[in-house]
């Protein structure tokens, strides 16, 4: 049977599954970037003296190049961006940490200006560069270009709950600033530089009816998700199972043929991302659940815009209207391999509690119906095979219903639950050093790990894709000691390559991050050629 | 005036000949379809209007729905438009 199961795997090679977490996933929102939720993270936090609080790292702006000036990546000022907290299970938002961008030239707008032209007769023209010059945590004089946000919690209903600012702990003020983007090594001196320019917009914060402060940042960093995105996305062109007898992403039994772990087969190694990352005391966030909580992000834009057909930097635009949701995200991968392309963006702007519309695509997954169709044939054909189903054929799928929509009872689901799609954390499991954590999170073990939250070294791909072909009809080493444990959610007989370890051959590891708030690394540099 | 009388007659006669011949056709076509009166035409909204409304709405308010709004465009009759309503400074 184990050889059925790896020629399988060989012919299948599992094409049509396309895996960017949130990037550019669907029509609308790939006009829209700057709206773009590409990837959300919400875990114990994990650096040394923070037991006790819960980051969320919510990435936007998709596949930024570090060189892309003049302008590079500013958010949007139009756009309202917010993290949705439900801490009793009824998939409403219970606290709504909401962010607003506004930004400036300098001089009130004008810009920094050159006198050019003749002794007597020159005349001030402003510069067409974001910075007039070098940049440092001492001095950002240079800078004719500034980003700054509000923060406010949002207790209730995101548009009618009671709305309170968040300040900074440190002097009462509500405007927080985000640090320029990383121009270059010769803008900012080094890579050690600008991570200390950055450094200095992370802000202890005041968090309305919680006692202990939180913290913020707003900035460019260096993209953390990982993925084979070019060769998926070309008919997936590899053979996507373990080819070597990797310890951590093999089962014990190389498959000849097969990828093999390598950080050239993550295309997003070059690029960056910015980051809204919040920390804030797990009491705080609770409630008066069992300590779970679930989280999605998402973003907003007015609903009527009109383009000033005398465009100035100050106005471009004029917006007014309802806030109208444009991107949504919780679970990775979601929009991406469950929802139909029909259905992308109108899942871009619903909301947790009217998921039910969405739950045919969990209980009747089209990918693995897809792959069954296109491959079954030849597989058989090649193998004189008995193989009847290479999807599993358990119907309704309650193994993703659970994955998805519900979390895992004992591990991450609310006392109460309410179908939807969400991250969701028990804040009651204790956090794992990140020399501890195991990439493939639950998989493998680690209860503080994938899908209980997300943290950033935890490999997503390679479990969606595991978990899509049926790793949850077979027992998982959750137990005692890590005995395996059934969840009892289907049977090893309703997956028949469901055992085997799919992976897309991007290796991840907790190690590749800081492990200090936000964790994601500092961003690459503009320049020089090469520094990326 | 008997010259533009008798032009809207030809108009008219010419109008009745081709709704004639078309209803020919579609029996033709149709068959034993079912003779079921077409559906009404939706409810035409001035977009303008709407966008105004809509650009007035109070941010913490629900979006207005698009689904079955069947738009008329009428800009062309308000060219002052976006002056009074954006460069107003009533936003």
């Amino acid at each position: 049977m184990a050889k059925y199961l790896w020629t399988a795997a060989t012919a299948l090679s599992m094409p049509l599954l396309a895996f960017a977490s949130s990037h550019r996933e669907a029509p609308n929102i790939s006009r829209l970037p700057s709206l773009d939720a590409t990837d959300l993270y919400m875990f114990n936090s994990y650096e040394a003296g923070r037991s006790g609080y819960v980051t969320i790292l919510a990435n936007y702006i998709p596949l930024q190049d570090p060189f892309g000036g003049p302008n590079y990546f500013a958010l949007d000022p139009a756009g309202l961006y917010e993290i949705h907290i439900d801490n009793n299970g009824d998939a409403l938002e219970d606290l709504t940490f909401q962010f607003q961008f506004s930004n400036a030239l300098a001089n009130n707008n004008a810009g920094i200006a050159l006198a050019v032209g003749p002794t007597g007769t020159t005349k001030n023209v402003a510069i067409p560069l974001k910075v007039a010059g070098t940049v440092s945590a001492a001095s950002s004089a240079n800078l004719n270009f500034t980003e700054t946000y509000l923060l406010t919690l949002v207790t209730g209903p995101a548009r009618t709950g009671t709305a309170v600012p968040i300040t900074n702990a440190a002097n009462g003020s509500a405007t927080f600033t985000r640090p320029m983007d990383y121009i270059g090594q010769k803008t900012f001196g080094s890579d050690a530089a600008y991570a200390a320019y950055a450094a200095q917009y992370m802000y202890n914060i005041t968090i309305p009816n919680c006692s202990m402060p939180g913290r913020v940042f707003v900035g460019q960093r260096k993209e953390g998700f990982v993925v084979n995105l070019g060769e998926t996305f070309d008919l997936i062109n590899n053979v996507p199972i373990e080819g070597d007898n990797d310890p951590v992403y093999g089962n014990g039994t190389p498959f000849p043929g097969g990828i093999v772990q390598s950080a050239s087969n993550n295309v997003l190694a070059n690029k960056n991302i910015t980051t809204l990352a919040l920390e804030v005391p797990a009491a705080c966030l609770k409630g008066t659940g069992n300590g779970v909580i679930g989280a999605w992000t998402t973003a907003s834009s007015r609903q009527v815009r009109i383009l000033n057909p005398n465009a100035t930097f100050a106005k471009p635009e004029v917006n007014g209207g309802a806030w109208t949701q444009v991107s949504r995200l919780g679970m990775p991968l979601v929009n991406e391999l469950v929802i139909g392309i029909p259905d992308k963006d109108h899942f871009n702007s619903s909301a947790p509690k009217d998921d039910a519309q969405f739950a045919t695509y969990v209980t009747n997954p089209t990918l693995p119906a897809l792959l069954n169709t296109l491959f079954l044939a030849p597989v058989n054909a090649t193998l004189a095979a008995p193989l009847t189903n290479l999807a599993p054929t358990n119907f309704p799928r309650n193994d993703l219903v659970a994955a998805f929509l519900t979390g895992f009872k004992g591990l991450n689901q609310e006392s109460t639950v309410t179908a939807s799609e969400m991250l969701r954390l028990n804040t009651t499991i204790a956090e794992v050093p990140a020399a501890a954590q195991k990439t493939l999170g639950v998989a493998a073990g680690d209860v503080a790990g994938f899908p209980n939250g997300r943290r950033p070294g935890d490999d997503v791909v390679d479990v969606a894709l595991r978990v899509v072909m049926g790793a949850l009809c077979y027992p998982l080493p959750i137990g005692a000691n890590g005995a395996p444990t059934n969840l009892g959610l289907c049977l090893p007989a309703d997956a028949p390559v469901g055992n085997a370890a799919f992976t897309d051959g991007a290796p991840i590891s907790a190690l590749d991050f800081d492990q200090t708030f936000p964790y994601l690394k500092t961003p690459l540099p503009g320049s020089p050629v090469g520094a990326m | 005036m008997s010259h533009i009388n008798a032009k809207w007659r030809i108009l008219a006669a010419a109008s009745v000949a081709a709704a004639s011949l078309a209803a020919c056709h579609n029996d033709h076509n149709n068959g034993s379809a079912p003779k079921t009166p077409p559906p009404p035409p939706p409810t035409s909204v001035d977009f303008s209007t709407f966008a105004k409304n809509a650009f007035a709405a109070n941010a913490n308010t629900t979006p207005i729905s698009l689904d079955g709004v069947n738009f008329a465009f009428d800009v062309d009759n308000e060219p002052t438009a976006f002056d009074a309503l954006v460069m107003s400074g009533t936003y």
